[in-house]
């Protein structure tokens, strides 16, 4: 009988999965971000921004710590990528995404669909996959033009960049939101510049971009 | 019965076969350990491997068709690069490392002189697209790939359908360096019960497992991990090491544990190429402690005599003159064959 039970659980739980749509975008200060459109006293402007989204693959355990994730890619210049689709398990169980490729699938070497290295996002000099990429400029005190340029990666022992978006993904959202005003404004950008490589700098940054994301109905 | 018994006897050496090697084309030698490549996930396919074979000697692959694989890795010299310290790529810009020689690959958790490659089939991505060594995107070659009669034929056969993509193109590449496997010396022999060592040879292997092995294990001759071997560090290239990757500065000046196997090949020698001759390597650890030797290396002129005896005894020519690794003039030049 329990046996018979638990079939039945697991083919009912392995047939129920959902799907989820969400909509990805960038904002600046609660409003959608326009690229290259001077913000604040320095005038800081957003050029590029692309980041992966990383949601749980399906599966049928029901052990919170997903198994494997799938990828999706944003790219803010490329309007096809703005809407995600999460097939995943029934809503009964509640998962957070992430921001960033995890260790396993970095490990497991370049892939393809938005793991393929052809996206622009994927290290060639030092293995390993960019979590985000955010490009641009702004105009320092003596009028020069600085240029801003973060590569953040990284997941070897210490330099984990991948970063939980928290809280839970919610039943009912629709819209998954990063506000680049919030990340910009806690760090020092003028003293950090770029980052380009993993490392501490890098995990930090992930991990306040990471903080940044709110999910809307 | 006769027959079910042969047919019996069949399938179980047809099961032995398999279990020595998981392709016809990789050789997995019973006295090496299991490889680290993950074969079962990755299976081999003689049509991509010759793929990948022509892909190695394709100059197509860098950004002006100057430079190919074979052009640092050279398969007369184990895949090595030899009469440069430092190997060069298209308008002869000088890179900042010797490469280093290619073989038994499938038993190796990262590849490249710090560790910086984790996965074999991201390797290519380096060279391809380092200024310094083939200058090019990966959108580009597959851009002359798909405009390319002969390689849309040959993705076709290899993979069932025309589609070429940076995936296909990686694979491909892996696989035909997978198929260097060097384990066929007078050494390997000796392990096997083919041929004994000479006096002279046995007292410089002897030599050799007290000194050298610790680093150097057998029958890789490497361990596979990074160490310090007491080099000066080049003070132009200013060469950390396995530190650049790590951030650790206990990872200073630590590079990855080259085989010893070839060396008759594969000079100069260390990460920077600074040594032309073996003579140097021995002369540059004597007196050095190294690794987790108890005490500094002491070799006298017998010692170091004896033990280049027994290193060449790691060369291995049939690996070395092995026509299946060479240029395939076959599939790149058909009209002239």
């Amino acid at each position: 009988m329990q046996v018979r039970f638990s079939i039945i659980f697991l083919f009912l739980v392995s047939n129920v999965q959902s799907q989820t749509n969400l909509v990805l975008g960038v904002e600046w200060g609660g409003s959608p971000l326009i690229l290259d459109k001077r913000y604040g006293q320095n005038q800081l402007h957003i050029s590029t921004v692309k980041f992966y989204v990383g949601y749980p693959s399906p599966t049928i355990e029901i052990d919170p710590k997903p198994s494997g994730y799938n990828y999706h890619l944003y790219s803010s210049k490329d309007s096809s990528s703005h809407l995600m689709k999460i097939q995943s398990v029934s809503d009964s169980f509640s998962y957070n995404l992430i921001v960033g490729v995890d260790s396993l699938t970095n490990m497991t070497g370049p892939s393809q669909g938005d793991l393929d290295p052809m996206r622009g996002m994927y290290w060639t000099w030092q293995s390993g996959y960019i979590n985000v990429k955010i490009e641009g400029g702004y105009t320092n005190e003596q009028g020069q033009k600085v240029e801003l340029t973060y590569h953040l990666g990284g997941f070897l022992h210490g330099h984990l960049a991948a970063a939980e978006i928290g809280p839970a993904l919610p039943v009912d959202a629709n819209r998954l939101l990063v506000d680049l005003q919030q990340f910009f404004d806690a760090f020092d950008y003028q003293e950090l510049p770029f980052v380009m490589s993993p490392g501490p700098d890098a995990q930090k940054l992930s991990h306040l971009f990471a903080q940044s994301f709110t999910y809307r109905q | 019965m006769k027959t079910m018994r042969i047919c019996g006897l069949l399938m179980i050496f047809v099961f032995l076969l398999s279990m020595i090697s998981p392709s016809k084309q990789v050789i997995i030698p019973k006295h090496f350990p299991e490889p680290v490549y993950d074969f079962e996930a990755n299976p081999m396919n003689d049509t991509v491997v010759q793929l990948g074979r022509a892909l190695f000697y394709d100059p197509i692959l860098s950004k002006d068709g100057t430079i190919s694989c074979a052009s640092c890795h050279s398969p007369y010299n184990g895949f090595a690069h030899t009469d440069h310290r430092l190997s060069h790529g298209i308008n002869d810009k000088i890179g900042f490392r010797n490469a280093p020689a290619l073989f038994n690959l499938a038993w190796q958790s990262s590849f490249m002189w710090d560790g910086a490659i984790h996965n074999l089939h991201a390797q290519a991505l380096h060279p391809i697209t380092s200024a310094n060594e083939m200058g090019e995107s990966l959108e580009n070659v597959l851009k002359k790939l798909n405009n390319s009669t002969l390689y849309r034929k040959l993705f076709a056969e290899a993979y069932g359908d025309p589609l070429i993509d940076s995936q296909r193109l990686l694979s491909s590449l892996a696989q035909f360096q997978l198929t260097l496997v060097s384990s066929q010396s007078k050494y390997d022999d000796v392990v096997n019960g083919l041929d004994d060592f000479t006096e002279v040879e046995g007292k410089g292997y002897q030599i050799f497992k007290k000194k050298c092995a610790s680093c150097h294990v057998e029958p890789l001759f490497t361990s596979g991990d990074f160490e310090s071997n007491g080099l000066m560090v080049d003070s132009t290239l200013q060469d950390v090491g396995r530190a650049k990757i790590t951030l650790r500065a206990s990872d200073n000046y630590k590079f990855k544990v080259p085989s010893l196997r070839n060396l008759s090949y594969t000079y100069p020698y260390m990460h920077d190429g600074r040594f032309d001759h073996i003579r140097e390597i021995l002369d540059h650890y004597n007196g050095l402690k190294i690794g987790d030797l108890e005490e500094p290396i002491h070799l006298s002129a017998d010692d170091k005599t004896e033990l280049i005896n027994f290193l060449l005894c790691l060369d291995d020519k049939r690996f070395i003159f092995n026509q299946n690794n060479k240029f395939p003039r076959e599939i790149l030049l058909p009209s002239n064959n």
